[in-house]
């Protein structure tokens, strides 16, 4: 066993003058000050953070959110998000809340879409939804049993004599006669030079229309109801993209 | 049960029952084959296809429709629920048993004439179908083309066959 290496006292210990202690002490209080300043200013951003969470259109104003036990609209969780109308508008309350109004005018404009969607589905279903029985074929003739597009002006999907364009499943394609001319398949056209247009150039009146171009084909061969698909579904899923990272950002600071 | 043999394909006279209860103009339905006649769609019963229809065959011979008779279904039960559902009973097919009687007889330049009439109360979906056909060939059509084509095949026709044939050669398709 190692001694203090001191025969005369008997390997017993010597007092030293520590001349750095009144420094290390400073120096120690100094860092303990600045901690507990560092820990008042996060507690104080977790406070001003807590239930206001960064939406799809961005984070809220800085201080203008209302403590959370004030709130009138919370924002929607990931699942919650991701309900037509309700997660939209729901949102849409709260960045309303928040003063988003940016945030506010977009998820207003989703749950618009929601709205145009379901209204398409009900009336669609009012109508009679899809023609279960056939005969399918679309066009026939007055002598023979009535087809497609005659029970699509019957059902109201297209007024009397209506061009009904195929936008999705073209009628020169594969698809059966019983899935390409069932309603949600036809879109009803502004005229024939519309419809027209639409497969390609058309020469009405002595006058040759071009076709539309991919934009303008985009527009105008595709139904309300998909519009309003297209904006609804990438809305939701982007909106619970964020909300995900945001009820995950939440479990951390619990943790 | 009173049904002679009929000569296919056959040619049937009816007045659609309109929403308000009157008939509306005559118009002509083929059938093919007596399963055609016999197996008729519930919707089209409802508007009058045989009631009091008459029918021309093939051999130029005119019979009166006394009494339909309504024998069986042609639709399953379960697709007969499924279009309860939605609202689409108008498509159940009935299997049907026909009073037909021999009437006075016709001449063909009678049913020539006839058909032609019905033709031009059609004339808006011989038009819609060659708007149609006219999307496809890039030009619309001028005038009433096939519609006329038709009429000028059927004024031709000596059966009720090559009537139907020669309407079939000129519908837009």
């Amino acid at each position: 066993m190692a001694g203090s290496g001191s025969y005369a006292r008997g390997d017993q210990p010597r007092p030293v003058p520590d001349k750095l202690k009144g420094p290390y002490e400073e120096v120690v209080r100094r860092q303990q000050a600045i901690n507990a300043q560092q820990a008042t200013s996060e507690a104080q951003r977790r406070a001003a953070a807590a239930g206001v969470p960064p939406t799809l259109s961005g984070p809220p104003m800085q201080g203008a959110q209302p403590p959370s036990d004030r709130r009138k609209f919370d924002h929607p969780g990931a699942l919650e998000s991701m309900i037509p109308i309700w997660g939209s508008g729901k949102e849409a309350l709260a960045d309303l809340e928040d003063r988003n109004y940016s945030g506010a005018a977009v998820n207003a404009a989703l749950a618009a879409s929601d709205v145009v969607l379901a209204k398409a589905i009900l009336t669609g279903l009012a109508k009679g939804g899809l023609k279960l029985a056939g005969p399918h074929a679309w066009r026939t003739a007055p002598w023979e049993e009535p087809g497609m597009r005659k029970w699509l002006g019957q059902q109201g999907f297209l007024k009397p004599g209506q061009p009904g364009h195929h936008w999705l499943l073209k009628q020169s394609s594969n698809a059966p006669d019983w899935l390409k001319n069932q309603p949600p398949f036809i879109k009803g056209t502004r005229g024939n030079l519309d419809h027209g247009r639409m497969h390609g150039p058309y020469t009405q009146g002595g006058v040759r229309y071009p076709p539309y171009n991919p934009a303008e084909l985009l527009w105008h061969e595709t139904p309300q109801w998909a519009k309003a698909a297209y904006v609804s579904s990438a809305g939701h899923s982007g909106m619970a993209v964020g909300r995900a990272g945001a009820d995950e950002t939440e479990l951390e600071r619990r943790r | 049960m009173r049904e002679p043999d009929l000569a296919y394909p056959a040619l049937g006279f009816w007045k659609p029952l309109a929403r308000d209860g009157r008939r509306e103009g005559e118009r002509f339905r083929g059938f093919a084959s007596p399963v055609d006649l016999h197996q008729v769609s519930q919707g089209e019963l409802a508007r009058g296809l045989l009631d009091g229809s008459e029918i021309v065959d093939n051999a130029g011979r005119r019979f009166l429709v006394q009494d339909v008779r309504r024998v069986g279904r042609k639709t399953p039960m379960w697709f007969q629920f499924l279009l309860a559902l939605f609202g689409q009973t108008d498509d159940v097919v009935h299997i049907l048993e026909l009073d037909l009687v021999e009437g006075p007889p016709i001449t063909f330049a009678e049913v020539r004439q006839r058909v032609c009439a019905a033709m031009d109360r059609d004339a808006d979906e011989w038009l819609e179908a060659e708007l149609e056909a006219a999307v496809e060939r890039g030009r619309a059509s001028e005038g009433r083309g096939p519609l006329e084509a038709a009429k000028s095949a059927v004024s031709e026709a000596k059966t009720v066959q090559e009537m139907f044939d020669g309407m079939d050669a000129v519908w837009p398709r």
